[in-house]
């Protein structure tokens, strides 16, 4: 397999039956600009493509002549996206349809799985006229209200089947409920939508990850003395897919009057230089885990080894 | 000519007419069952020679086992088994492992006893009972050998260096990706989907398919079933599977018929809809051969796998309070079943937990109250979770129960333990509850989640002995006749198969097990020692050789 330059965002829309997932699909692709996207669906019954464009047609894939593929991805999301790569180094963007009960968040930790894909944004769409008696719902309340809580951005739909006084009680009783950004999904801007950075937080799925999962574990590791970079280096590898997210302050032995600071966020690590601040001399990090017993702690000079789960 | 058959006891498992000690068979066909001077009439009117290597013997109808999976059978049978619980096969008992000293010695052993340098790959591995794994330990073991490790729940895989070179992995390129660890080549839930793409070429080859399926014909025999449900047609490939299964099961030594149920949401996937996939599954009728026969039956799941606790649970759901998963969404369940149930098919559904039986009790009381019929042959498969009040309703709706009892020999301490509690945990597989109210049910082993052994599962449905040796939830034990009808008639009758086999009477096919001891002597808590020492198919006798190496 050949990598691509650059990995490939795909965005994640996600929403329960009758949310309006393809219709945004549609107004998506029609409004795309020269941008170049990959389409994952669950069936080709509701897309809207123009026959004008259809390039190629097989069994699970259509090709588009406006540099656009749509693909079947039922529920071997893997070898959608291995098929997908392939051909990535002439694509630009990867939507990925959920279906009705998926968690958003669930698919898209398995899309930035694998290799040549990193996670955009996970994209929750609300019927307004629907969502309050879905999460009371006595088989699909508990996913419909994940769907609403495990979010980077939620798009509110059919918002023209409610008066103006039932919106806002729905948009008040939604606030409440969620504390992701929501907003009418008629004022989406696609552009923005394909931008490689929305600036939206990523956070939110993060603290859902804590709520919703009581067995990842919080962690705190502090040190007093520098630590040898390549020791840091190892324990990062160590590591690697056993923590949701670590952040904190680390300084190394090379230079220990410097500063770093060090982000992970499952598959992306960044440790950059930061200007000093006061005269604090120590290492603090902050690790969330599914296991923390499984974390050795990084400041120890020798490191019990990695537990299995 | 009539072939007679003699034994020491003959269990016909017709109440009306229980116990035999000569049959009667011509073509393949019971002609009659009773006592030798019985069979008068016939013999005057046609030749006849008496079969009497089991006459020291005990025999009862040929067994049944009314859920398995084929094909996956296939793709894991040719691995090496390394389990913590015993797995008797034909061709070797695979000893209980536990500890990770001897799970190692196990992997060194199967390394150093094996005749080729060929890829190695073993299943069973599970930390609780193993140890750590990691790519440096196979590297270790195996040298420059491949070598996978399978994880139990067949959700995790390990490779060693040998085995990542040999797929074209580069570690560079997946390394930090998430759930991959490529340094300890741990590669766990969504990362096994990447492990699995690489892997196909080798596991899903034509070879290492019709070799899987060649042990799973010698272990269906071997467990004593002389008839098995496909419970999943499609799960990978309808066509491939179709194909493979006309190489390897419809062949002269196939000691067993195989009813083909399709998975309906693969039907739809290929062709179009539920509305189209139904069309298909009628016309997948007209394929039947002798051994392999398509039926008015269709497939569909409610939740996630019991063995990942992905079962769908009811308040109080999990401890750690994570959720299970819809498989299908309900509102897409409950129309696409319209469609089968409008056409009088028989809907067989997955459920393990206690929230997919009710999605799947509330659907059949909708569509009993939009179009009723009776003895519909709606089927609740597996059965892990459930509530007494749900197993009434299974009763007052006319529906059946096929559970899998292997949940709570293995898990139900472990679950009790860590997933659902106690409570819960040793109810799994309420069969008891479904025995006095009268619902029709049978036992399965959806292999190769659980050994395809009939007696064995009918020996945990009578003691509920779980492999930690706890009695669990001793009230739901179930009797020794019921446990006997469950893998013999009562399975039939879910499989649709009565008039066929289940039972020995006059008229059905002379499909027999032929047993060592008799299952009314040696009693419920017996039942996992008896030796099935032959089985008759259609009329044809095949020993059971325990020698047999494929």
């Amino acid at each position: 397999m050949t990598l691509p330059a650059r990995p490939l965002p795909v965005t994640v829309i996600g929403g329960y039956l009758g949310s309006g997932k393809t219709t945004l699909i549609n107004r998506l692709l029609a409004q795309k600009g020269d941008r170049r996207l990959a389409v994952l669906v669950n069936d080709f019954g509701s897309l809207n493509i123009d026959a004008a464009l259809i390039d190629t047609v097989s069994e699970k894939t259509i090709t588009l002549t406006n540099g656009c593929v749509c693909c079947i991805v039922g529920d071997d999301l893997g070898a959608a996206l291995g098929e997908l790569s392939e051909a990535s180094s002439v694509l630009d963007h990867v939507l990925l349809e959920a279906s009705g009960v998926a968690d958003g968040v669930r698919l898209g930790s398995q899309a930035r799985t694998w290799p040549g894909f990193l996670l955009g944004q996970v994209i929750t769409l609300v019927d307004v006229s629907r969502t309050r008696q879905l999460v009371c719902d006595k088989f699909v309340g508990r996913h419909v209200s994940r769907q609403l809580v495990a979010a980077d951005l939620l798009l509110l739909t059919k918002t023209d089947l409610l008066s103006e006084t039932d919106l806002g009680a729905f948009t008040t009783w939604l606030s409440d409920f969620s504390e992701i950004p929501a907003m009418d999904a008629q004022q989406l801007d696609v552009a923005w939508l394909l931008s490689a950075d929305t600036g939206l937080p990523k956070t939110p799925t993060d603290i859902y990850e804590l709520q919703l999962h009581p067995q990842l574990q919080s962690v705190t590791y502090t040190s007093l003395s520098p630590i040898p970079r390549s020791d840091f280096e190892r324990w990062l590898r160590d590591i690697s897919g056993l923590v949701v997210r670590a952040k904190g302050f680390v300084r190394f032995a090379e230079s220990p009057g410097q500063r770093h600071l060090l982000q992970l966020v499952d598959d992306r690590i960044s440790v950059t230089l930061q200007p000093e601040v006061g005269l604090a001399t120590d290492s603090a990090l902050v690790v969330i885990a599914r296991y923390s017993g499984a974390i050795p702690d990084p400041f120890l000079p020798v490191r019990p080894p990695v537990l299995d789960d | 000519m009539i072939n007679i058959f003699t034994a020491r006891k003959i269990i016909t498992m017709n109440p009306s007419w229980p116990e035999a000690t000569a049959v009667a068979v011509r073509d393949g066909q019971i002609l009659e069952v009773g006592s030798l001077e019985d069979f008068e009439p016939w013999l005057a009117v046609d030749d006849h020679q008496i079969i009497d290597d089991f006459a020291d013997q005990v025999i009862m109808p040929g067994l049944i086992d009314p859920h398995l999976h084929p094909l996956m059978a296939a793709v894991l049978l040719p691995m090496q088994f390394i389990t913590a619980l015993e797995w008797r096969f034909p061709w070797e008992t695979v000893p209980e492992t536990r500890g990770a000293d001897q799970y190692q010695q196990a992997l060194r052993e199967a390394h150093a006893t094996a005749v080729t340098d060929e890829p190695f790959f073993t299943w069973g591995y599970h930390a609780h009972w193993h140890g750590q794994m990691s790519r440096d330990l196979l590297d270790e073991i195996f040298g420059d050998r491949p070598a996978v490790v399978w994880q139990r729940s067949f959700h995790e895989v390990y490779l060693n260096s040998a085995m990542l070179q040999h797929l074209g992995i580069d570690a560079a390129e997946i390394r930090g990706k998430h759930q991959i660890d490529v340094d300890r080549g741990h590669f766990f839930e969504n990362g096994l989907s990447y492990a699995i793409s690489k892997l196909n070429p080798i596991i899903m080859s034509q070879d290492w398919i019709d070799g899987g399926l060649q042990r799973l014909k010698q272990l269906v025999h071997f467990g004593g079933q002389t008839t098995v449900g496909d419970m999943a047609v499609g799960l990978f490939d309808v066509e491939l599977e179709w194909q493979a299964a006309l190489r390897n099961l419809e062949q002269p030594d196939t000691p067993f018929r195989v009813l083909c149920v399709p998975h309906a949401a693969r039907l739809a996937a290929m062709h179009g809809d539920h509305e189209k996939g139904l069309a298909a599954a009628q016309a997948l009728i007209e394929r039947n051969t002798d051994r392999l026969q398509f039926t008015n039956k269709v497939k569909f799941f409610t939740d996630g796998a019991f063995f990942s606790q992905l079962a769908l649970l009811q308040e109080p759901g999990y401890i750690d309070g994570h959720l299970g998963e819809w498989l299908m969404p309900p509102e897409l369940y409950e129309a696409a079943t319209r469609i089968y149930w409008n056409a009088g098919f028989e809907i067989h559904v997955h459920c393990t937990g206690d929230l997919g039986v009710e999605l799947a009790i509330d659907t059949l009381e909708k569509l009993q109250w939009e179009r009723p019929r009776f003895d519909h042959g709606y089927t609740i498969e597996h059965f892990g979770f459930s509530t007494p009040e749900q197993v009434r309703r299974i009763k007052a709706l006319g529906a059946r129960v096929s559970a899998n009892v292997y949940y709570l020999h293995e898990l139900s301490q472990a679950y009790g333990e860590k997933g659902v509690g106690v409570e819960r945990a040793h109810q799994a597989a309420r069969i008891g509850a479904c025995d006095q109210a009268g619902v029709c049910w049978t036992l399965h082993s959806d292999f190769p989640m659980a050994p395809a052994l009939p007696l064995h599962s009918a020996w945990v449905a009578c003691t509920r002995q779980n492999c930690a040796g706890q009695v669990v939830a001793p009230a739901e034990r179930v009797s020794l006749e019921s446990a006997l009808r469950a893998i013999t008639i009562d399975a039939a009758t879910v499989l649709g198969l009565e008039n066929v086999t289940g039972s020995i009477r006059s008229g059905k096919r002379a499909d027999f097990a032929v047993l060592d001891s008799d299952p009314h002597e040696v009693g419920g808590a017996g039942l996992k020692d008896i030796k099935v020492l032959a089985t008759v198919y259609e009329g044809e006798i095949y020993p059971v050789d325990g020698a047999a190496v494929p």
